[in-house]
């Protein structure tokens, strides 16, 4: 029989990073196949490779036999491949039938499209799915679960030989996750290959037949699901013998101040609004998937999103504005680099001085251009030249530049969102240093990370967070990333109860 | 690259090379900013045509490029260039405001009206201003917490601002006896009052832009407004800042119109507002905010200024002015569209470091032939 997804020797780089190495995958037609591994194990890249929105830089890719020759998501589509993307793309002033039918709009005889005839069949889809919901409806109107479904739909519309879920249950909850998966074993019975990627193995036991597990760009093991169990699994996602990096610090002073609070704020879809305390000098790491509310906190203690219920305080007082917070000696490095942090094509030393970091009133550029000089080597940003546009350095320069625009405003807090996102493996430990430096100054770090090992090599204290609650409070000496991982996988109170 | 060279620190080929030793840190670099040598690029061509067609008019026409005929082409831009200097600033906060021309006209209006009423210069001038301050105010505070666009915005304003200068004027220019007649027709330091005005804007303006924080954080603002948030500026109270300066000075290019013309016509700034945007993008500015220069915008003005004086001097028919000023900015836009194109094409191998290696490589097998 013919393998419906057939890599061989797939290898792909990037700049400092080697994100796939040699790495051969077979999914045979009527089966789930199950990917597993960290954040930045590549499972991400061999989607894109997979759907055609990468080219590999060696190695083959075949779908149901014929080689993928073209590495553009259209030919993959061609051939069959359909995505669940991780990210929710529902145009919000479509009704859910347009929506769900966005790519294969039935025409009528002149070509034009009926409304009728697309409410018609995209409700007629819907039921047979099994998903609960009226095709006349705006799709802006649903609810992120139900968005979620109304793309599901779209992947299943056509009749597809691969359908990739790139963790599908990320913004589902207990009724969706029965339709998701009625709707997964529906397509394999139907003969599709489906690639299942999820961070929940108990997921992973319920659906797939079979597991690859995928480790720093490498394929690390491979078995039938039914042939192994939950701790083995994880035992490869997390190579155990590998003992994870600990950066030493200095201990936090008993006696050290709280500098930052958040006083019952309430998160985006949880339950109980939660206490925050953060200490001078102290790293906290904020733990959780995309949508747990980690971020949301993060933008909350920065002053960058007002919390629903609650307030923040700093040093006693209520944080108000970003603006206030800035100037109070809140520091803040965004998650999207490129589109928050940094004025691409102005100069390194312009990005460095905007904001509180630019003291008085003038402008002088000499004095400037002297005082971007003397950050740029206090922040070890490796640059020739602060008048060069910072669009010019290297990812992990980019986000010293960065770092260093808070060092120079001195601020008494810094809060990051990702802080070593697509920064290379050497420029991380650079960074977390940096970071440590700081704390060692007495600033208050606030780090939320999807990266377990940058968690525990850099945390005094872990808070996990899930859908919007705060679940556990790890110190960060015993946090360990095989540990984290299960306290974010595992089912919550309200779900054990239920 | 015909012989290997040896490791060269501004090699684009190994662009990430270890930090500068400290002792070579510790003195800037001997050369031109970045930032300056693009704006160079957009300068320069229109220093050198600003040049070239004086030069050309005058060879035709002697009693071009004397003092007097200089004087008299500033005098006539002085109202554009004033609103220039306002433009410039918004567009680089990636902004826009429409309603300028319109503005000119109802401020010329008001006060040609209030002159006839009997007010004094001083209260004119204040009632004026204060015009522009409350028109900027509203542009910027509905801008800034409603984000509306501006463009739609100011659309509507100007319209209003149009009619309304018809409305007052009841469609005839009002004349004005003798208010503010100096700044239309008078002499500061042997320099006619006009001139004076636009220079001393332009000059203002352009330090507020270059060289305070204020200017910087515009820059900031138009290059990424989450960015700038991000940082801690107060970023809606910089966009209402920046529509009340550039109302206020719509409103003082109002006031000079009216001088120059002596008599406030309501239809005196029909149209300013696109020749404003025409000069500000020529001299560099995108809409998209984040570019452009104070100087820049100033040879913008100049360009079109001397291009429709040089037409008059050598009896091209009016008619045409139009034509040539507008083709100037597609020229010029398309021009600097495709260097862009090429720039980003071209991006992670920096032309200038490239080139200068390029020289640097030339340079010693030329002395070793020489020497040898």
């Amino acid at each position: 029989m013919t393998a419906a997804i057939e890599c061989a020797g797939v290898s792909k780089g990037f700049p400092g990073v080697r994100a796939l190495d040699d790495v051969s995958l077979t999914v045979r037609p009527g089966t789930v196949h199950a990917l597993l591994g960290e954040n930045g194990a590549g499972k991400s890249t061999l989607i894109r490779i997979l759907t055609g929105a990468e080219r590999p830089d060696t190695g083959t890719v075949h779908i149901g036999g014929v080689p993928l020759r073209q590495h553009t998501p259209a030919a993959a589509r061609r051939l069959g491949v359909r995505v669940l993307p991780q990210e929710r793309h529902v145009a919000p002033d479509l009704s859910v039938g347009h929506n769900v039918l966005l790519d294969s709009l039935p025409r009528t005889a002149l070509r034009t499209v009926s409304a009728r005839r697309v409410q018609e069949r995209a409700q007629q889809h819907l039921d047979a799915l099994g998903v609960d919901l009226d095709a006349r409806a705006r799709a802006g109107d649903l609810t992120a679960a139900q968005q979620q479904l109304v793309e599901l739909a779209r992947t299943t519309a056509r009749p597809a030989a691969v359908v990739v879920l790139d963790e599908p249950t990320a913004s589902l909850a207990g009724d969706e996750v029965t339709v998701l998966f009625r709707v997964v074993r529906q397509l394999r019975d139907a003969g599709t290959a489906l690639l299942y990627i999820s961070h929940h193995l108990h997921e992973v036991f319920a659906l797939a037949d079979e597991a690859t597990v995928l480790r720093n760009g490498r394929l690390v093991h491979r078995t039938p699901v039914a042939e192994t169990d939950h701790d083995s699994l994880l035992r490869h996602i997390f190579d155990r013998d590998v003992a994870h990096v600990r950066l030493p610090r200095r201990p936090l002073p008993a006696d050290a101040p709280v500098v930052l609070a958040a006083r019952q704020v309430a998160l985006p879809g949880g339950h109980r609004p939660l206490d925050v305390e953060v200490r001078a000098g102290e790293v906290l790491a904020l733990s959780g998937p995309a949508g747990a509310g980690a971020s949301e906190l993060a933008a909350c203690l920065a002053g960058v999103r007002t919390p629903a219920g609650g307030r923040v305080e700093l040093g006693g007082a209520r944080l108000g504005s970003r603006t206030a917070a800035a100037r109070a000696g809140v520091g803040f490095v965004p998650a999207d680099r490129k589109r928050d942090a940094l004025l691409l094509e102005r100069a390194i030393a312009e990005n460095l001085l905007v904001g509180p970091a630019g003291r008085g009133a003038l402008h002088r550029p000499v004095a400037a251009r002297r005082t971007a000089w003397a950050a740029l080597r206090a922040g070890r940003v490796k640059a020739d030249d602060p008048g060069r546009p910072v669009r010019t350095l290297s990812g992990g320069n980019q986000q010293r530049v960065v770092f260093s625009r808070w060092l120079l405003a001195e601020c008494r807090v810094l809060v990051l969102d990702q802080p070593t996102a697509g920064v290379d493996v050497g420029a991380k430990f650079d960074i977390y240093a940096q970071l440590l430096d700081l704390a060692a100054e007495g600033v208050a770090v606030v780090v939320v990370s999807s990266d377990y090992e940058e968690i525990c090599a850099l945390a005094d204290r872990v808070l996990v967070l899930r859908d919007g609650d705060l679940v556990a409070e790890v110190d960060g000496a015993a946090a360990t990333p095989d540990g984290l991982f299960a306290l974010e996988t595992a089912p919550t109170p309200e779900e054990t109860a239920a | 690259m015909s012989t290997p060279t040896t490791t060269d620190a501004t090699n684009p080929a190994a662009p990430d090379v270890e930090a500068p030793p400290a002792a070579r840190s510790d003195r800037l670099p001997y050369r031109l900013q970045f930032s300056t040598t693009a704006a160079l690029r957009t300068v320069l061509p229109l220093a050198i045509a600003v040049l070239a067609v004086s030069v050309y008019t005058d060879s035709q026409n002697p009693a071009f490029l004397t003092s007097g005929n200089v004087q008299n082409i500033l005098s006539q831009v002085a109202v554009l260039g004033i609103l220039v200097a306002g433009q410039t600033l918004l567009l680089i906060g990636g902004q826009i405001d429409l309603s300028v021309g319109s503005l000119v006209s109802l401020v010329a209006v008001v006060s040609a009206k209030l002159f006839a009423a009997g007010w004094s210069d001083t209260a004119v001038i204040a009632a004026a201003l204060g015009i522009g301050v409350a028109v900027g105010l509203v542009w910027g505070l509905v801008v800034a917490f409603l984000d509306v666009p501006p463009f739609i915005l100011t659309l509507g304003g100007l319209s209003v601002f149009a009619s309304l200068a018809l409305v007052l004027a009841d469609n005839k220019p009002v004349p004005v006896a003798d208010g503010l007649d100096s700044w239309g027709f008078g002499e500061w330091f042997g320099v006619r009052a006009p001139v004076v005005l636009l220079l001393g804007t332009l000059l203002v303006v352009g330090v507020l832009l270059h060289l305070t924080r204020f200017g910087r954080t515009t820059y900031a603002l138009g290059s990424s407004r989450a960015t700038t948030y991000l940082a801690g500026v107060p970023v809606r109270r910089h966009i209402v800042a920046l529509f009340t300066l550039n109302s206020t000075l719509a409103a003082f290019g109002g006031l000079v119109m009216m001088a120059r013309l002596a008599s406030g016509d309501p239809r005196a700034g029909a149209g300013l507002e696109l020749a404003v945007i025409a000069a500000a993008v020529l001299g560099g500015a995108a809409l998209s905010g984040g570019r452009g220069t104070m100087v820049g915008s100033a040879l913008g003005v100049l360009v079109l200024g001397t291009v429709t004086a040089a037409l008059t001097f050598l009896q091209v028919p009016g008619a045409y002015q139009s034509l040539v000023s507008g083709g100037i900015l597609i020229l010029a836009v398309v021009v600097t569209a495709v260097a862009d194109t090429r720039a980003a094409r071209g991006r992670g191998v920096p032309t200038g470091p490239a080139a200068r290696a390029a020289v640097r490589r030339l340079l010693p097998s030329a002395t070793r032939r020489s020497a040898g």
